[in-house]
């Protein structure tokens, strides 16, 4: 793990890429600092994994610079740059045994072989796949064939590892396994990890920092919680979480915080440099709660138009005048019925004031 | 700069300063030059020989191999390297085509550079190893200086492939075509002449359509067209069928089914037609036979459409085989069983996934047996009868009484525009979609097992064909054992001693046989071409299917161009090109093994694009991402991903190289007498036994020179489980 | 890095190899480069004669001699061949009238048939002949017994009904043995009734085959009942042993001279005059006979082979080699023949 001092491993300035008509990148700024796993989040074609392979050099960057440890590879090609890939496919060379496949890198890199028989054991070993060295990919199952994938990529010692969707091929149950895993493995070796996923789930539990993107720019970037609980507009409160949006309206400014109207509840929020005036409040579905005893203090009034089961929570739709509401319960021991009126109150957190 | 770039310098200066100029009487591997180095100008290096011998125009070459030198410390990130380097590459590339151009063996070449500079008493010769180096050298820090730029992926070996390609191309394909197609717009003396072009390219024995009203044959256009379409959909046909068996049966016979259908290819040219004659003739044996068993009188059919359809049918069957066989084999067997549990039966499988997917491959099977029917003329010739083709006509407007040239020219760019219309039709009919079934995910699937009726279809049409070769086959084998194929059949070994015959003598072997010395060279020509030929061609395939870049779909036209002008016209180019300095390689092995080179390249770039369009593309992208350069990748993750279509490109260059005929009989010389051109002399002196033993005897050489690339390059390993006996890889015999 | 040298180099390899894997030809004196026409027997019988009586070393590049003046034609601006032997007048006149052959005056002109003499004083003594053939067809006794036909004696038998669909002759566009049937029949019957006769004889063609001397091969297998080509091809498949008779036509014929050229430009002038002299000598030309080549010899005191067709019982007509060799004539011929002959319906 070569690199100057500095803690910014990955940095981009002002990126751009094109594919004929299409942008894919707009103007892309953003640092990634050492022994992070940053997570590029959105929908599909929001540009995450052309960031991605810009940053591994299989796109070129139209304009901007990219800086890897410090030096400047916006020309360089994939070959020369100090990065690993594991692919969305894993893309194992279907003609070489797992050892082969990992020891690629190694081999191509013309390190002496007994090097490389002791670094693949070793990889291997870190991965849970000792003694497999001399399977074929296709002899192994799909969560094996990803942890081939990674340590392909981890034998290299590269300054950055690059995940692409790495765990979009496997089921529900294997898919927190390996996600737990690569974040295990990443903190153990302090490794630099460029992360991509369309799972917001994924994504809040693996990462230090989220890059949420959209239409080819940033939406926001910051720790999972920040953004869970401070998304910069509607977009980021809907991908990250759920929320309801509602209109308010600010009263005044006091200090640090604003005094909010939503639906004839008062509240303080971090004014988080809105001004006086209607605007949009995201409302957490845990934020809400519901009681069907008559409530004192400030409430609003609805009633229950669906009410779902799931084992640890209840999900209910509430009608109100704020319009239909998301809400989540966890006392599961007494749910309300689906027809029942029901006072809605407001907890201190997870309401936040958001741009249209 | 980078090490690479600084080498290549290096290999400028090498050129330049010490190896010989001029081409050597003594040949590449003679180094009888030694005894006049430096001093003599027919040995001197470039350097010396502007200074002392008065090539003084050889002398502003050192500039753009002294610039480099400035910025050899310079970063690769600076953009003054780039700068320096674009600009020495193309200024000295461009400077020393440009001298060696125009001056030739006369002084100036052009009557314009002898008004501007005055007369010249001095001449030069062909290029040699000097100028070869000092060009490469500036054509690699030309593409180092583009790639230095950012240009694709400032990847220098992309670049510099991309380079040399293009280079090749334009020197070996559109320079010496373009010598021949100028004189389509000239009369017989040279002189402009558009009206007459028009004239030849309207002609009614072009484009009339006789043949429907009672007269013997339509408008040779027509008449190829028809052909070629037939062939293109017949060939790919069969050879599905063929592959389908192969890859998809339990069929017992495999191996002697692929050895059949391969024997046709590796058949010179003639001896197909000659047998067909035999058998299916007036007094063909099975026209006989037909006559005294059920009483079918004896005709002519097999003179014309038909003879020539059925003869090139069998002729190139085993190139759409060939084609055929990687790609039925790399359809991802996830795939079809994905669609087999989606409740599709198998023929519902087949049709809708299996079928589907190959498309490249039939695609590509098609437009091969179209090209190779138009650019056929060996079979039309012994079996056309009243059927004239552009093939045989654009040869006898050069070799027959007319001594028309311009017609041929004509006519080839009537043949150039059905085989490029073929060319988009099939891209446009591949359109965008994506066709990658190999990819980084192990796969472990089980190729779904053809439908019931789809098997006998199958072996309706592969078996009752491959007996039909067989027999075919049988009767030319037999035809060089006896005194006189169709007249005396006692058994002889004469024609064998004739031809191959080897005394041994107090001095050692002398090889006595009249056939020893064109066989050997043919040898040794189509054993150098081959690996040349496979290599331009998957590296052209690796660069069109991966590599973005402006102007690549008038680079991939540019390639098959050679492919798609008949043989006749390429021998003629070749010679107008090659027989004058600066490239003066008539005469020589060297020309036989551009021209093979060039002309059976496309069909390993066919191939290898027919496969690399099933590689994922991110198996080389981790390749890449590990660190390896792009050459790497090529030769340890793409090439033995492609070894099938690998084999297809070595398999088919070589035995191209052994078979061909049209363009080989202007470019073979007294040293470098090829097996075809031979066998055709012999041929057309009626002496069959000769020609039959000596073509069986290429034809046992070319089987064992297959099985050895075989065992060469080896079988693709992918850990598939295997259907029934059925062995993977891509043997394509 | 050390591998990325290595992938430059391998390319630069393989471009180097392509450009120059081999040897290049030797171009010294005493050698001979010789384009020969004939077949090949007769190319190598000659060659070892010659090398034996000179000394000079003979490279010797067989070639048809329509495909060996498209590459003289070719080759003209940097010429690669000395010599041009053998094969049918055409195309020498073709080279001599486009100045690709050389004047050469041989001191053996004087000892050939008046014939051979007069086609060189009409080139310009670019080319002289070595040997003649007469024109007209042969036979397959076994088709004509099967089929019930009548044995054919003149051209007039061969427009005959009877022979529908029996008859095959080249094309005269590919084949200079037909070129020469046609200009035959022009110069023997007047350009207009020749063609009728063209159009007469078109109701009977099976097949216009490229090569001049495919038809007789037919007719040797059965294909065909008769193939008109030169006697000579006719008697080779006699002595093959092939069934077959020839026909020398009762109203008289036309021939070829197969002749020889040096080429303009050539490097080894020397060594091919001397061929040039050689190749007229009695010796040299009764070489034929060895190589199963029944034409008949132009030097006067050269005693032709036994089986050569008997000239004494050719009627030749008065082939007027300057006009029908031109190419103007020709073309005009060809075109014709192309518009007026090989459209009709059969």
């Amino acid at each position: 793990m070569s690199g100057e001092c500095g803690a910014t491993v990955v940095e981009f300035r002002n990126v751009s890429k094109r594919f004929g008509a299409v942008s894919a990148v707009r103007e892309l700024s953003f640092a990634i600092e050492r022994g992070a796993l940053v997570t590029l989040l959105g929908p599909s074609g929001c540009g995450k994994t052309t960031t991605l392979r810009l940053i591994a050099g299989l796109e070129h960057a139209d304009s901007g610079t990219i800086r890897i440890g410090g030096r400047d590879v916006t020309g360089l090609s994939a070959t020369e740059r100090d990065v690993s890939m594991v692919f969305q496919s894993y893309a194992l060379f279907p003609h070489m045994t797992v050892g082969e496949n990992v020891a690629y890198g190694l081999v191509v890199g013309g390190e002496p072989r007994e090097r490389v028989r002791a670094k693949v054991g070793e990889v291997l070993a870190m991965v849970g796949l000792e003694g497999f060295e001399a399977r074929l990919p296709s002899e192994l199952s799909g969560g094996q064939q990803q942890r081939v994938a990674v340590a392909r990529a981890l034998v290299l010692e590269p300054q950055v590892l690059l995940f692409d969707e790495p765990l979009s091929n496997l089921d529900a149950k294997l898919r927190r396994r390996v996600r737990d895993e690569i974040r295990e493995l990443q903190q153990r070796l302090g490794l630099t990890t460029v992360y991509v996923t369309h799972d917001q789930g994924e994504a809040l539990a693996v990462s230090d920092r989220i890059i949420v993107m959209k239409n080819a720019a940033i939406a926001q970037e910051g720790t999972p919680r920040e953004l869970y609980e401070r998304p910069a507009d509607l977009f980021v409160a809907d991908f990250i979480g759920d929320a309801n949006l509602v209109a308010a309206e600010i009263r005044r400014l006091e200090g640090e915080f604003a005094v909010v109207d939503v639906g004839g509840l008062e509240l303080a929020l971090p004014h988080r440099g809105f001004g006086a005036g209607p605007a949009s409040v995201a409302i957490r579905p845990e934020a809400l709660q519901l009681s069907t005893a008559a409530a004192d203090g400030a409430h609003i009034r609805g009633s229950v138009s669906k009410a779902a089961y799931l084992g640890s929570h209840m999900e209910y739709s509430v009608e109100s005048p704020l319009g239909s509401l998301f809400v989540v319960d966890r006392s599961v021991a007494r749910p309300i019925r689906a027809g029942t009126a029901v006072s809605i109150r407001l907890a201190g957190h997870g309401v936040t004031l958001v741009r249209r | 700069m980078t090490r690479t770039a600084a080498l290549w310098l290096a290999v400028g200066w090498v050129g330049y300063a010490l190896l010989p100029w001029y081409a050597i009487d003594g040949g590449f591997w003679g180094f009888d030059w030694f005894s006049g180095y430096p001093a003599e100008l027919a040995s001197a290096p470039g350097l010396l020989a502007g200074l002392t011998q008065g090539r003084i125009w050889l002398l502003p070459i050192a500039l753009p191999l002294l610039a480099p030198v400035l910025v050899l410390r310079a970063e690769r990130s600076d953009p003054r390297l780039a700068a320096v380097l674009v600009a020495a590459g193309a200024l000295g590339f461009g400077y020393t085509l440009l001298q060696g151009f125009a001056i030739g063996l006369n002084g100036w070449s052009w009557d314009s550079f002898e008004a501007l500079f005055g007369p010249l008493a001095d001449r030069q010769f062909g290029m040699g190893y000097g100028a070869l180096l000092v060009l490469a050298a500036f054509l690699f820090l030309f593409s180092h200086g583009l790639a230095a730029r950012g240009l694709v992926g400032g990847d220098a070996f992309v670049v510099g492939s991309i380079a040399l390609i293009v280079t090749l191309v334009v020197l070996f394909i559109f320079w010496p075509i373009s010598r021949v197609l100028v004189s389509a717009v000239q009369d017989n003396a040279g002189h402009f002449a558009p009206a007459l072009f028009l004239a030849k390219l309207l002609h009614h024995s072009v484009w009339g359509l006789d043949c429907f009203a009672g007269s013997l044959t339509c408008g040779v256009a027509w008449n190829s067209l028809v052909l070629a379409v037939l062939t293109g959909l017949g060939t790919t046909i069969l050879g599905l069928a063929f592959a389908l068996v192969v890859t998809r049966t339990g069929f017992r016979a495999k191996r002697t089914l692929r050895i059949l259908t391969v024997l046709p290819i590796i058949t010179p040219p003639f001896v197909i037609g000659l047998a067909v004659i035999l058998l299916f003739g007036r007094s063909g044996a099975i026209t006989t036979f037909l006559d005294w068993a059920i009483g079918i009188p004896p005709s002519r059919w097999v003179y014309g459409l038909p003879g020539v359809w059925f003869a090139q049918m069998l002729a190139f069957t085993p190139i759409a085989f060939l084609v055929l066989i990687g790609v039925a084999e790399g359809v991802s067997p996830a795939m079809e069983e994905a669609a087999q549990t989606l409740r599709a039966d198998r023929w519902r499988v087949f049709t809708t996934v299996s079928l589907p997917l190959m498309r490249p491959g039939l695609a590509n099977a098609f437009l091969l047996g179209f090209i190779e029917s138009l650019a056929d003329f060996g079979n039309p010739m012994v079996l056309g009868g009243n059927f004239d083709v552009l093939a045989t006509e654009i040869f006898f407007a050069i070799v027959g009484a007319q001594h028309d040239q311009g017609r041929a020219a004509v006519l080839s760019i009537v043949l150039l525009a059905f085989t490029l219309s073929a060319f988009y039709a099939q891209r446009r009919w591949l359109g965008r979609r994506t066709y990658v079934t190999l990819t980084g995910k192990g796969d472990s699937g089980v190729h779904a097992r053809l439908p019931e009726r789809l098997t006998w279809l199958a072996y309706g049409l592969a078996v009752p064909w491959a007996a039909l070769t067989a027999v075919i086959y049988g009767m030319i084998m037999f035809g060089g054992f006896v005194e006189l194929w169709g007249l005396k059949h006692t058994l002889t070994l004469r024609h064998y001693i004739e031809a191959f015959s080897v005394e041994f003598t107090q001095h050692g072997i002398l090889w006595s046989g009249a056939a020893w010395n064109s066989f050997w060279i043919t040898l040794w020509i189509s054993a150098v071409s081959a690996p040349l030929t496979a290599a331009v061609g998957m590296l052209t395939a690796y660069v069109l299917v991966r590599q973005r870049f402006a102007g690549k779909g008038a680079f991939e036209f540019g390639t098959m161009l050679s492919f798609a002008i008949p043989g006749t016209v390429i021998g003629v180019s070749y010679i107008l090109a090659f027989n004058v300095p600066p490239i003066e390689i008539t005469g020589t092995g060297v020309i036989l093994v551009i021209c093979f080179i060039f002309r059976n390249m496309p069909v390993g770039l066919r191939a290898g694009i027919a496969a690399m369009s099933q590689l994922d593309r991110s198996l080389d992208e981790a390749s890449l991402t590990l660190g390896a350069g792009t050459f790497t990748t090529v030769r340890r993750v793409v090439l033995p991903l492609l070894k099938p279509a690998m084999v297809a490109a070595l398999v088919f260059s070589f035995v191209r190289a052994m078979t061909a005929i049209s363009a080989v009989i202007f470019l073979v010389s007294a040293n470098y007498d090829m097996a075809t051109s031979y066998i055709i002399g012999r041929v057309e002196n009626g002496d069959f036994g000769l020609a039959i033993s000596y073509s069986s005897v290429l034809i046992l050489v070319m089987v064992v020179a297959i099985l050895l690339i075989q065992a060469f390059v080896g079988e693709r390993r992918l850990g598939r489980r295997v259907v029934g006996e059925m062995s993977l890889g891509g043997s394509a015999a | 890095m050390r591998r990325y040298l290595l992938s430059s180099m391998s390319i630069a390899a393989g471009a180097v190899l392509a450009l120059a894997a081999l040897p290049r030809d030797a171009q010294a004196a005493g050698q001979l480069t010789l384009y020969c026409s004939p077949q090949i027997e007769w190319c190598e019988i000659m060659i070892r004669e010659f090398e034996k009586a000179t000394g000079i070393k003979v490279a010797m590049t067989r070639k048809s001699s329509g495909e060996t003046f498209a590459q003289v034609k070719a080759e003209a601006a940097n010429p690669k061949g000395d010599v041009w032997w053998g094969g049918t007048g055409d195309p020498h006149l073709q080279a001599a009238e486009e100045g690709l052959s050389l004047e050469y005056k041989s001191p053996m002109l004087e000892k050939l048939h008046p014939w051979a003499q007069e086609q060189a004083r009409d080139a310009g003594y670019r080319t002289v002949g070595v040997y003649m053939g007469a024109l007209g067809f042969g036979y397959s006794a076994d088709v004509l017994k099967q089929k019930g036909l009548p044995e054919p004696k003149c051209w007039a038998d061969l427009a005959k009904p009877v022979y529908k669909g029996e008859v095959q002759i080249a094309n005269p566009n590919s084949s200079g043995t037909s070129y020469t049937t046609l200009a035959t029949m022009v110069q023997m019957f007047g350009e207009a009734k020749g063609f009728d006769y063209l159009k007469a004889l078109h109701k009977n063609i099976n097949q216009y085959t490229k090569s001049g001397s495919a038809p007789i091969k037919a007719a040797a297998r059965g294909e065909t009942a008769v193939g008109i080509t030169f006697l000579h091809d006719v008697v080779t498949t006699i002595v093959e042993g092939f069934p077959v008779k020839a026909v020398a036509p009762c109203e008289g014929t036309g021939y070829e001279i197969g002749s020889m050229s040096i080429i303009k430009g050539a490097r080894n002038l020397d060594s091919a005059k001397r061929w040039y002299d050689w190749a007229l000598t009695k010796e040299a030309q009764e070489l034929a006979a060895k190589a199963q080549a029944y034409q008949v010899p132009s030097n006067r005191d050269a005693v032709p082979p036994p089986q050569a067709p008997k000239m004494d019982q050719i009627k030749l007509i008065n082939y007027d080699f300057k006009k029908y060799g031109s190419s103007a004539e020709r073309k005009r011929l060809l075109s014709k023949w192309d518009t007026e002959v090989k459209p009709l319906p059969q």
